[in-house]
């Protein structure tokens, strides 16, 4: 939103202070500015241009191989010296889809930090959230050097009522990385309209938000979602409120989370559409608080709710399809329970019908998928790779990128047990790979970079498979705080730091504990496997107590 | 000797307290902590150290040298390398920042730049080296570029940026461009070390004749010998590798490799390996300098208001005494965060008070909050309580980044930053141990 430039300066008195340091810092000074919106920076910085002059420098051309401060430096030589520069953008190098690439920047920043000092002038950079967490951990010493860090955050908005249509989180699932970038722009650039009303801002925020998580940038997204949040809030709109908490409680989700976004789920939005008599959108979220109880390996409760119930309601309302993908759910958790056989026929003879009546090819291939997986554990390969290579053409029709990703995904996986490791590797390297990269997923790059690892692993690859968890795995489920891959990456770590010669037994010791306190704590089913590898091993966490 | 009156405005004392600037060795600003930290005067010592073995190297004087971040190791650095030079000796001082890659670098891209740092010293202290050495190094050099195929794009490369002027031996030169092309963003940094590799043995012996040579020649221009500085390695990032921190692969792996040049030489290095058990069997017992905190004794604080009163005068700039005394005890200990601290409470404010230093505090905090994860706080209840690190990775992060400070007064122990102990989430966890 817009402030009256007074207005602004009396809600951040840390304008004040870098105005301050602008025009009494002599040499090299370097400050960080946190902003939470592109709008709300150009407003910061429009304030403080209106009293000291800076060069702006916003995107820097960085040749490939050149250092961050000697494009800098050649940038500046036509500049007078001593002026301030806002060196705005430095996140798009360190955001990008190649996490490696964003690594040697950040890092570069961080051993480069002397040549910043010889540009002999104020250097202050803005930088969202996601970026500077990036900066801290990976440049701590470049930000040590830091002589004044500022947080900006914006104010939340108020204004009349307005009915938003659904999040379509799905539309967004196959855009393109630059499309997603393309879009976001045009978005962001619609959220700098003074006159936007309030309730299309909340409706935009949470898109933007939208963007953002697909992208795996949840700190951004879970910004933008609580500034649709205080919209909503303030407009009153109490199904707006509860759809952007359940938002929130996906990104809470996806980073193992799990007892805060049940607890959302259950008192913030039940409540909510109880209380409108929103039945629909209270059995999606008790299918959701299902999800949850599922990922805890709570299958009884997990069956218990989705047939007793979500079924009934979609069955009241006639709503085929969410009967449908309920019952293909209850499916889900009898394979994991082990009763294929009930699995199958579920997925056979009421599913494939429905979505045939339904004239649905996604959903049916979906399920075909399904059948595929209950083949796969029986042990029948063969028939499971025929059918997965079935659908192929189903999503290349559709057009559903990620869906075909997912399916060629699946066969690598086959073809793993097949033991055809090459064709498997070249699948994942040359045909998944791509395309998650293409849509930005940084996510499912990296569970993807997980299966090519366990491919290494079993050829002895050993040091590439290390390579690959620690340096493309690790730092992604970091960056997004996903605790759960994140322990199962440690864990992985650990049975490989074994597999050498000799083990790095403490090593391995200490990332079982870590994955063991991590399992513990989100009470997840994961936990008792991890004690079954510390006992194999013969170790123990002298730091957790035993559940034994 | 550069003279500086203590400042009596917010804007001076601002830019005097710059925390990134180290002082030169004659600077009045420089305050003696010899005995705040635990009776080590470390350029002292070392310098000490140099010119006692000196009459019977070898063995050479070769030490590492490390300590927290911002606690001053370039500063005393640079004291040392004044006091050497009083005694006698040339200095080569080889800020591997400026000419290596650290995010990337193999302990022989540092006795490449070593050598490539001697040729500018012996050049700028004038000192005529053998033609008939040059012309040998010269051409192991050029041999090997040729003579590989890898390096055939290299060769005619070398000869077009080499080619012309004669007052630097064409060694000299070509060592320049092998070292750039060493540094970030050169497709040939891989060849270029595997080739040069392929023959160490023959390296390091072609080193060492250089460093033969310069300490002879030194010897005729009225030196006492040859000291190498090599500063700025503990810069380098902290990465896992094959169960190996990229630390303890550079220097453990390589020590006896880094120990080779046959002259007196100081490492710095990552305070993570302060207390490297390998390290120790490779550079001997006392392998390195550790430059510990100064620990906040009342003697102590009042030293460490030497430090603002030698820069600022106090009564002019803060509205009261008692706010340098919070200030430095926020400090912990750490110069830099004293002079952080002080820079934060000048922002905006004409004459320093309780609101400014309260903001000061407050920011500081924030910033070493944004440092801790999850884990570390298992390791901050720890060392609360034991007041002990040990040599452990977790340890070393913490210290590096000066979220633990380690003290010596009679033995080494450590502590959790007084600032991090007021963070909400730390002071949680630390209560519940208390």
């Amino acid at each position: 939103m817009s402030l009256l430039n007074s207005e602004l300066w009396e809600r951040h008195p840390e304008l004040a202070q870098v105005l301050w340091c602008l025009q009494n810092g002599d040499g090299f000074n370097l400050y960080i500015c946190q902003y939470s919106s592109l709008a709300y920076r150009q407003q910061l910085t429009a304030a403080l241009l209106q009293h000291c002059t800076a060069i702006e420098i916003s995107a820097l051309d960085l040749p490939e191989q050149q250092l961050i401060d000697e494009a800098l430096q050649a940038t500046l030589a036509s500049h007078p010296p001593e002026l301030p520069v806002f060196f705005y953008d430095l996140e798009r190098f360190l955001l990008s889809i190649d996490q490696q690439k964003n690594l040697r920047y950040v890092r570069q920043l961080n051993w480069r930090r002397s040549g910043f000092q010889r540009l002999q002038r104020s250097v202050v950079l803005w930088l969202p959230i996601a970026a500077l967490d990036l900066l801290v951990r990976y440049a701590p010493d470049f930000y040590d050097w830091c002589s004044g860090f500022y947080q900006f955050s914006e104010p939340q908005a108020a204004s009349p009522s307005f009915l938003p249509a659904a999040f379509e989180n799905q539309k967004v699932d196959n855009l393109s990385l630059t499309e997603k970038q393309s879009w976001l722009a045009v978005l962001m650039e619609s959220l700098q309209d003074d006159s936007l009303e309030d309730a299309e801002r909340a409706k935009q925020s949470a898109d933007v938000g939208d963007l953002h998580y697909m992208m795996g940038n949840y700190q951004e997204a879970e910004s933008y979602y609580q500034q649709a949040l205080g919209l909503f809030q303030q407009l009153g709109y109490e199904k707006g409120i509860a759809m952007t908490q359940g938002r929130i409680a996906n990104i809470l989700q996806a980073c193992g989370e799990l007892d805060k976004a049940l607890r959302i789920r259950q008192q913030e939005q039940m409540p909510v559409y109880e209380r409108l008599g929103d039945v629909h959108s209270r059995a999606v979220t008790l299918g959701q608080i299902a999800d949850i109880l599922q990922a805890r390996g709570e299958l009884d409760e997990a069956l218990r709710i989705r047939q007793q119930e979500e079924m009934p309601v979609y069955e009241r309302l006639g709503d085929v399809h969410s009967r449908a993908v309920t019952l293909g759910q209850i499916a889900d958790i009898l394979y994991r329970r082990g009763e294929l056989d009930e699995a199958l026929r579920i997925l056979q003879a009421e599913l494939i019908p429905v979505f045939e009546r339904l004239g649905d090819a996604r959903s049916r291939a979906v399920t075909l998928g399904k059948i595929a997986d209950i083949l796969c554990r029986r042990g029948e390969l063969d028939e499971a790779l025929r059918i997965r290579q079935e659908t192929i053409p189903v999503f290349e029709r559709l057009g559903d990128v990620r869906e075909r990703a997912v399916t060629l995904g699946k066969i690598a996986d086959i073809l793993y047990r097949r033991g055809e490791l090459d064709e498997a590797l070249r699948i994942r390297q040359q045909e998944e790979m791509p395309i998650y990269e293409r849509l930005g997923d940084v996510r499912e790059r990296a569970v993807t970079f997980g299966k090519i690892a366990d491919i290494l692993y079993i050829r002895g690859e050993l040091d590439e498979a290390l390579r690959i968890r620690q340096q493309e795995q690790m730092p992604v489920y970091e960056r997004l705080g996903d605790v759960l891959s994140l322990l199962i990456t440690q864990w992985k770590i650990a049975l490989l730091l074994m597999k050498f010669t000799p083990p790095h037994r403490e090593e391995a010791n200490q990332l079982l504990c870590l994955a063991l306190a991590a399992a513990r704590k989100m009470r997840i089913p994961q936990e008792k496997t991890i004690e079954e590898w510390l006992q194999h091993f013969e170790m123990n966490c002298p730091n957790l107590n035993s559940h034994n | 000797m550069t003279n500086i009156q203590p400042v009596i405005t917010t804007r001076a004392a601002y830019n005097i307290c710059h925390p990134d600037t180290p002082l030169q060795a004659n600077d009045v600003r420089y305050v003696d902590l010899t005995e705040a930290r635990g009776g080590q005067n470390f350029a002292a010592q070392l310098a000490e150290e140099i010119d006692w073995s000196q009459d019977n190297a070898p063995p050479y004087h070769q030490r590492l040298f490390t300590g927290h971040r911002g606690c001053g190791k370039t500063t005393e650095l640079l004291l040392l390398q004044k006091k050497l030079q009083d005694l006698g000796f040339l200095v080569v001082y080889l800020d591997v920042e400026e000419r290596l890659d650290l995010d990337d670098i193999e302990y022989f891209d540092l006795l490449l730049s070593m050598m490539n740092a001697l040729f500018e010293a012996a050049k700028h202290a004038n000192l005529v080296l053998s033609e008939k050495l040059l012309q040998a190094i010269s051409d192991w050099f050029s041999e090997r570029i040729s003579t590989n195929v890898e390096l055939k794009d290299l060769e005619s490369e070398l000869k077009t940026e080499v080619s012309g002027g004669l007052d630097i031996p064409f060694v000299s030169k070509l060592l320049a461009s092998l070292t750039a092309k060493i540094k970030v963003g050169s497709s040939q940094k891989t060849e270029i070390r595997q080739v040069l590799k392929r023959d160490l043995n023959i390296f390091i012996e072609r080193l060492n004749a250089l460093i033969k040579e310069v300490r002879k020649q030194a010897r005729t221009h009225e030196f006492r010998d040859v000291v190498i500085i090599t500063d700025g390695l503990e810069k380098m990032p902290f990465d896992m590798k094959d169960g190996k921190s990229s630390h303890e692969s550079l220097f453990v792996d390589n020590a006896e490799r880094l120990k080779a040049p046959e002259c007196h030489l100081i490492y710095t290095v990552p305070i993570s390996l302060a207390y490297n058990a390998n390290l120790s069997n490779a550079f001997g017992g006392d392998y390195i300098a550790v430059m510990p905190m100064v620990k906040l004794s009342p003697e102590n604080c009042a030293l460490f208001k030497t430090l603002i009163t030698k820069r600022i005068q106090i009564e002019v700039v803060f509205e009261s005494p008692d706010l340098v005394e919070d200030l430095v005890r926020f400090s912990g200990g750490a110069v830099r965060d004293l002079m952080r601290l002080i820079r934060i409470a000048c922002q905006g404010s004409t004459r320093i008070s309780a609101q400014d230093v309260a903001r000061a505090k407050r920011m500081l905090m924030l910033e070493y909050d944004r440092l801790l994860r999850e884990e570390d706080f298992a390791v901050l209840q720890q060392v609360f309580r034991t007041k002990q690190v040990t040599a452990d990775d977790k340890y070393g992060r913490l210290l590096h980044w000066r979220v633990l400070h380690e003290y010596l007064n009679g033995k080494r122990w450590a502590d959790v930053h007084p600032l991090v102990q007021l963070i909400e989430r730390v002071q949680k966890i630390l209560t519940l141990e208390s």
